[in-house]
């Protein structure tokens, strides 16, 4: 667990405030992020888990400036990175942005990744988009963050193309060139999804490593609530657009507040111990634009009660670090304000 | 080594499956210049109304298997018994017959369905195909939607209109149309959201149940294939090196490959924060090219000198459990 993640007297390096994003199309606009608030601090390993469709990787995308605009934007809130808002920064102010502070890494690394030029002259192309230093010390820099990524025999396989690589091979390219400036916050969208299970768990290590090593803050985003339990330090859950419960790791998956976490943490299926059947939750999640009113899970939701379609949808404190966006731990708000 | 079902004689008993595929350099003048073993020399039984599960990684030739139990494609060696038949030479005529008892469920629903058919054609087509009259195939669609919980409006409606989960459950409908006493499901589950994969994985075995179906359940979700499944094998590169009673193989696995792959898989749990885990180095040698030996030998934590030039065989461990490891001697 790291230290700041609990000191909220150090100013955080990431605070997202109140985002909104929507989606435009034709004369409707549609929410897909609404009130989402969170803080990251340096060293930080944060986990955002949700399934698709609940607005994780749009909340990513706004903190690199890369929203698939024009017809998404933010309409409301502020990402400040170290007290500068990336929702109204410029062209140049985000391209120095990118890779010097924030870097991002996909699940898809073929798709990242040029097909036609070799890993290591990708990588020396980044170092020199952000630093004013030579072609030869840029390609002895790219051998050693692949050497550092534990790409074996760096040096031969910095002359290798993309396709000469596996799958794991080149989320570890990405890595390096995500690396290779130095960022204080990498973000990773499902960067072991399509990854077999024994190279999940090296890429998880190395991003881990790297995070202790570097002092890097670390965002993961995935599905995998296995992922966040072993890695995360504190925990975001995001539905239907909202962050519906923010806990540290611990107490997330010893005493999930929320109905949803509930049933997710019900949906996977024991490794170590047998159960009849999985507590599955009923129906699936809406599309944006389809969002019920109130708390967007209600329709789902087990312990819905009529009052939860009309409920004013808030996160609520109930100890130090946990809160819940649910109408069933309303009763705890007044002692501890969100 | 066969791992016996355990009630009564065996719905599918595999012997010796064997699965080349040539590889072909050139376009005008085609050469063969090696094979690719995706499937080398696979055994196992499964009984009635029971599942066998099946894991590995990419490329160790799982859904091969799957592909060449219900003949989609051919064998190169070794046979498929259903019932006391050997089906894997049978062809024409003589297969049609066995095909209705033998289907399959897709990972990705959505390149499975046809997009120009309704719910209703696309669930009825093995009923045409079999030549069933038409007010039998209504019927059967109806009973077929009810049972895998969809519901009747739904029969008009094409497959874009309908979530992965539920495209799913059409996939599942149209293969139990013929009555199937065997499915093999493909990484039925992997593209599904975690709420709705578990939703899928209860119908199934919901069906099992009512219909005595009898699984092979390929997937790389192992505490899916541990909930779904009552043996489990595991594969290395086109060969079993694991096979047994699903709570032997995840209490007290016998093969380092199975060892490894158990504890790469994050927990979610907070008592399982990683402290001995056992990373495997390396990767996935490639299948062209396997190594000598033991084709785990490379990225084997205990490996020694004669892993590298013999090949184990699957031995028995314990009652129920077998696997394929020199250090089992």
């Amino acid at each position: 667990m790291s230290a700041a993640a609990s000191t909220e007297t150090v100013a955080p390096l990431l605070s997202v405030e109140h985002l909104r994003i929507v989606a435009a199309a034709r004369r409707r606009e549609d929410l897909l992020v609404e009130d989402v608030s969170f803080a990251v601090h340096a060293g930080e390993f944060l986990g955002i888990v949700g399934e698709s469709g609940c607005g994780k990787s749009m909340t990513a995308l706004s903190m690199l400036g890369l929203l698939p605009g024009p017809n998404v934007r933010a309409s409301g809130g502020r990402v400040l990175f170290d007290g500068q808002d990336i929702l109204t920064m410029g062209g140049s102010s985000l391209r120095h942005l990118r890779g010097n502070d924030v870097a991002m890494i996909f699940q898809d690394p073929m798709s990242s990744l040029n097909p036609v030029q070799t890993i290591g002259e990708q990588i020396v192309e980044t170092i020199l988009l952000h630093e004013k230093i030579g072609r030869e010390r840029a390609w002895a820099r790219a051998v050693e963050l692949l050497a550092e990524v534990n790409i074996p025999a760096a040096a031969q396989r910095a002359r290798d193309y993309p396709h000469q690589l596996s799958g794991g091979m080149r989320q570890r390219v990405m890595i390096a060139m995500a690396i290779a400036c130095k960022p204080r916050l990498l973000i990773a969208d499902e960067p072991t999804t399509a990854l077999d299970v024994t190279i999940q768990a090296q890429i998880l290590e190395l991003l881990d490593r790297l995070r202790r090593e570097r002092g890097m803050a670390v965002i993961l985003i995935t599905h995998d609530l296995g992922v966040i339990a072993e890695y995360a330090d504190r925990v975001l859950v995001m539905y239907s657009g909202r962050i519906v419960e923010r806990a540290e790791v611990a107490s997330l998956f010893a005493q999930p507040l929320h109905p949803y976490t509930h049933g997710l943490l019900g949906s996977v299926p024991p490794l170590e111990e047998e159960v009849d059947e999985l507590v599955a939750i009923e129906g699936q999640p809406p599309s944006p634009g389809a969002w019920p009113s109130g708390c967007r899970f209600q329709p789902r939701c087990p312990q819905s009660r009529p009052e939860c379609a009309s409920w004013s949808v808030r996160l609520i404190e109930s100890e130090p670090d946990h809160a819940a966006a649910c109408i069933l731990h309303e009763h705890g708000e007044t002692s501890h304000a969100d | 080594m066969l791992i016996e079902g355990a009630a009564g004689p065996d719905l599918i008993r595999v012997d010796n499956l064997a699965k080349h595929f040539p590889v072909t350099r050139g376009a005008l003048l085609r050469r063969v210049v090696g094979t690719v073993k995706a499937v080398d020399g696979v055994s196992f039984a499964i009984g009635h109304g029971r599942t066998l599960g099946l894991v590995g990684e990419s490329g160790c030739g799982k859904s091969t298997v799957g592909r060449l139990l219900v003949r989609l494609i051919d064998p190169t060696a070794g046979s498929i018994m259903l019932d006391g038949t050997d089906i894997s030479r049978l062809d024409g005529e003589a297969m049609f017959q066995h095909r209705r008892n033998l289907q399959f469920v897709f990972q990705d629903p959505m390149s499975s369905l046809n997009p120009r058919m309704t719910v209703e054609q696309i669930i009825a087509e093995p009923l045409v195909v079999q030549g069933a009259p038409v007010a039998e195939q209504r019927a059967r669609v109806s009973e077929l939607l009810a049972l895998v919980g969809l519901a009747p409006a739904h029969r008009t409606r094409y497959p874009h209109e309908f979530s992965g989960g539920q495209r799913q459950r059409i996939g599942i409908a149209r293969a139990l149309a013929t009555n199937p006493r065997f499915v093999v499901c493909d990484e039925a589950v992997s593209a599904l959201d975690v709420s709705v994969q578990a939703q899928i994985v209860n119908l199934l075995k919901r069906l099992q149940r009512e219909l005595g179906l009898s699984y092979l359940f390929v997937a790389h979700d192992l505490s899916v294939v541990r909930h779904m499944s009552d043996d489990v094998a595991v594969m290395y590169l086109g060969r079993i090196v694991e096979i047994g009673d699903r709570r032997r193989i995840f209490a007290a696995p016998a093969h380092p490959y199975t060892k490894a792959l158990l504890s790469s898989v994050p927990a979610p749990r907070q008592s399982a924060r990683r402290e001995a885990r056992t990373l495997l180095s390396g990767e996935l040698p490639s299948p062209l090219n396997p190594p000598s030996g033991c084709a785990f030998h490379t990225r084997c934590p205990v490996a020694f000198a004669r892993c590298k030039v013999e090949r184990p065989e699957l031995r028995s461990v314990e009652t129920g459990q077998a696997a394929a490891c020199h250090l089992l001697d």
